[in-house]
């Protein structure tokens, strides 16, 4: 009785005691491995949609098979919230999906391990893609895919309320006189209130380079904001004016959570969206038929936002060898064919753009072609608390209760004053 | 005077033994309480950059910022209305509710019991997506109360900075006043029912019963329910979270302070001694108005 009691009791402080053990830290970041079999490499990223976890997990087991190693995957749901405890923990992943415009914080952080520019043939991918992961001219990461805003308009309303989609206006200025006219059109059809000609979503995320417009600057170099700026506020009023025509509202206020979902159930005929909603309308709502444009012209210019992912390497990897060799095999010619063809993203590469799928795809290559023009959705650590102060006045703009300028002056205030307590 | 005796070898043993079966517990709580808490105390006294572990002292800055900071002034605000309203409302509501469904003469008890706790099984973030829908500009509830000849063109309740926080109470309340009504219920079970009868006999109506039987007899549990309410309330981060997209808005109408704790601890700025700092006075205020909840329900009597 009392031998059974002693050895349970031996074996709880024991099991507390090894809770307590901390791994021992090894100074070798195997950088200089060249046998991968039997390693490990944890590999962070976030939940897509069904497609690419698919695609993912294929690419994962073609490596596995040509390495020997085993890739450890981590799926994030709130990213910039988990990675950021897992990194302040050392318990980050070697390798990690980095968002361009997350990007500066981690770099700011010393987050992320420098690649070697050469050993990762950065000539190959758009140029403008690799300079949103370069810092001090160090490159972090390698982009994997992208994703730009087009024009989207659901063809079949278009035809049962007979207007040719190609003569919607190629600019922003003509479509808020022209919209009136279709919303009515649209009303006759389908009742009113039913059906809105166009969505749009209130972040600066999507308005940045309509902002920018013009050579203004909604944000200074020094990273504070300057959104009551003249220039800005005038670049943004095109959004009111949009607005105004009540031909255009956002997808929350139709009962859908983003644009994707009020396009596909039928509640819009046109949006801007990025490309990863193609897929989704494909799958999800394939009776919607749909045709993409670009984004309508501002100021006699193109323009449209740009967002990219790269794979970026863990500045306190222990296996920095296996993680340069899975992103130069993710990012390479093969599995990124593989990824833009399973998923609908855009490839990073020019060789692969060529060859993908998507030459093919007339749709996508709107999506490709907007490469040229766009703004990547990236500026400082300040963006996010910048966005946040926007996105919290901008629907007193939209309401019509603030002017513009009063409420831009509000967000601006409000995001200085996050700034400056940081300082 | 009891005499102090030696403890025998098989007491100290047994002594031993229990402290042994009670370490893991000890432990954890001491790293995911004691000293988490202690840390958090200490966050708040500094500025804080956790990548670097840099811990600068700044003279209090991070308190005194609360009182500087507009946006933590409207988010004690907006917490502080919310609960308000929330919990009276919500405590009320269950008891009456608890009390009904307690009745000897309604049929079909069950039925309502499931029916009516099914919300407090919804995940709050779903609720949250249903209550977007139901109050969205051309959703079903602006079609029914324009039916009803309310108002003619409908009302923005989640953009209009007016209702948005409106919303949000009502998801709250419809959505805790089952479990609330749960608690309630499994108290009344055990009064017994001849306290009723004696009333019925001495001329009491249904109110009477309520006001001098039902509700004296469960005034233990009603400090349970303020308590754990005021707790909720003053906490509540989901649905503001869900609802704004995480900005708070519109126009700081949904932000609280669990939400500018967040905004402040995992954003892009270093300003986790600041969210420390405003974790601190929650807790505080949690404590404060909970004791005074306690005091006016006469708990500890």
């Amino acid at each position: 009785m009392k031998n059974w009691k002693k050895a349970l009791t031996v074996g709880v402080l024991a099991l507390a005691s090894i809770t307590m053990v901390a791994c021992g830290n090894k100074s070798d970041n195997g950088a200089d491995e060249t046998d991968f079999k039997g390693k490990t490499l944890k590999v962070g990223v976030w939940g897509g949609n069904e497609s690419e976890e698919k695609t993912l997990k294929s690419i994962v087991a073609d490596f596995e098979k040509e390495t020997g190693a085993t890739i450890e995957l981590k799926t994030y749901t709130d990213y910039n919230t988990q990675i950021q405890t897992d990194l302040i923990g050392k318990t980050a992943p070697d390798v990690f999906y980095v968002d361009s415009s997350y990007f500066p914080f981690l770099a700011s952080k010393g987050a992320l391990a420098p690649l070697d520019e050469k050993a990762f043939s950065s000539d190959d991918y758009y140029a403008n893609l690799t300079k949103a992961f370069t810092e001090d001219g160090k490159l972090y990461a390698i982009p994997k895919d992208f994703s730009t805003l087009a024009l989207y308009k659901n063809t079949k309303m278009f035809e049962e309320v007979g207007v040719d989609p190609e003569s919607v206006p190629q600019s922003y200025e003509e479509l808020v006189t022209w919209l009136p006219e279709f919303q009515e059109k649209l009303d006759a059809k389908y009742g009113k209130g039913k059906v809105k000609a166009m969505s749009y979503t209130d972040e600066l995320s999507r308005s940045y380079h309509l902002a920018a417009r013009d050579g203004a600057k909604p944000i200074k170099e020094d990273g504070k904001p300057d959104l009551e700026n003249a220039k800005v506020v005038d670049n943004l009023s095109i959004l009111k004016k949009l607005i105004d025509t009540k031909a255009v509202a956002t997808p929350q206020e139709l009962g859908a959570g983003w644009n994707g979902e009020a396009f596909g159930t039928g509640k819009i005929a046109m949006m801007d969206e990025g490309n990863w909603v193609y897929q989704t309308l494909k799958e999800e709502f394939s009776d919607i038929p749909f045709s993409v444009s670009p984004m309508p012209t501002y100021k006699d210019k193109e323009g449209s936002m740009m967002f990219t992912v790269g794979w970026g390497k863990y500045a306190g990897t222990k296996s920095s060898a296996l993680a340069d060799e899975w992103i130069k095999f993710a990012t390479g010619k093969e599995a990124m064919t593989k990824w833009v063809n399973g998923t609908g993203t855009l490839p990073t590469r020019e060789d692969v753009a060529t060859t993908a799928e998507i030459s093919k795809n007339e749709d996508l290559k709107i999506h490709l072609n907007a490469v040229d023009y766009s703004t990547v959705w990236q500026k400082g650590t300040s963006l996010a608390t910048i966005n946040k102060a926007y996105q919290n006045y901008w629907p007193e703009v939209a309401s019509g209760k603030t002017s513009l300028e009063d409420a831009m002056k509000k967000a601006d205030k409000q995001a200085i004053d996050d700034i400056e307590k940081a300082e | 005077m009891p005499k102090r005796v030696k403890k025998s070898k098989r007491e100290i043993n047994e002594m031993l033994q229990g402290y042994a079966f009670i370490t893991p517990a000890i432990l954890v709580l001491m790293v995911f309480f004691v000293i988490s808490i202690v840390f958090a105390v200490y966050l708040s006294f500094n500025k804080v950059d956790l990548f670097t572990g840099q811990y600068t002292w700044n003279n209090f800055e991070n308190y005194k910022n609360i009182f500087k900071d507009p946006r933590s002034i409207i988010a004690l605000k907006n917490t502080a209305i919310f609960a308000l309203f929330v919990v009276p409302t919500q405590t009320i509501v269950a008891l009456v509710m608890a009390y009904i469904l307690a009745s000897r003469d309604i049929k079909g008890k069950k039925v309502f019991r499931m029916v009516y706790f099914l919300p407090t099984l919804t995940s709050s973030s779903a609720l949250t997506i249903i209550f977007m829908f139901l109050f969205n500009i051309n959703g079903p509830i602006n079609h029914f109360l324009m039916n009803l000849g309310l108002y003619q063109s409908p009302i923005n309740f989640l953009q209009e900075p007016a209702y948005a926080l409106k919303v949000i109470m009502a998801m709250n309340i419809w959505s805790t006043v089952p479990y609330f009504m749960t608690i309630y219920l499994a108290s009344l079970v055990d009064l017994p029912y001849s306290l009723y009868e004696a009333a019925e006999i001495d001329g009491a109506n249904a109110f009477d019963k309520l006001r001098y039987i039902t509700i004296p007899y469960l005034r233990p549990i009603t400090t349970y329910v303020l308590l754990t309410g005021i707790i909720g309330t003053f906490q509540m981060f989901d649905q503001a979270y869900i609802f704004s997209n995480g900005s708070g808005g519109p126009n700081n109408s949904t932000l609280t302070l669990s939400l500018l704790i967040y905004q402040n601890a995992f954003g892009q700025m270093p300003t986790m001694g600041f969210a420390a700092a405003l974790a601190v006075v929650l807790s505080i205020i949690i404590f404060i108005v909970s004791r005074i909840a306690e005091k006016l329900n006469g708990g500890n009597e």
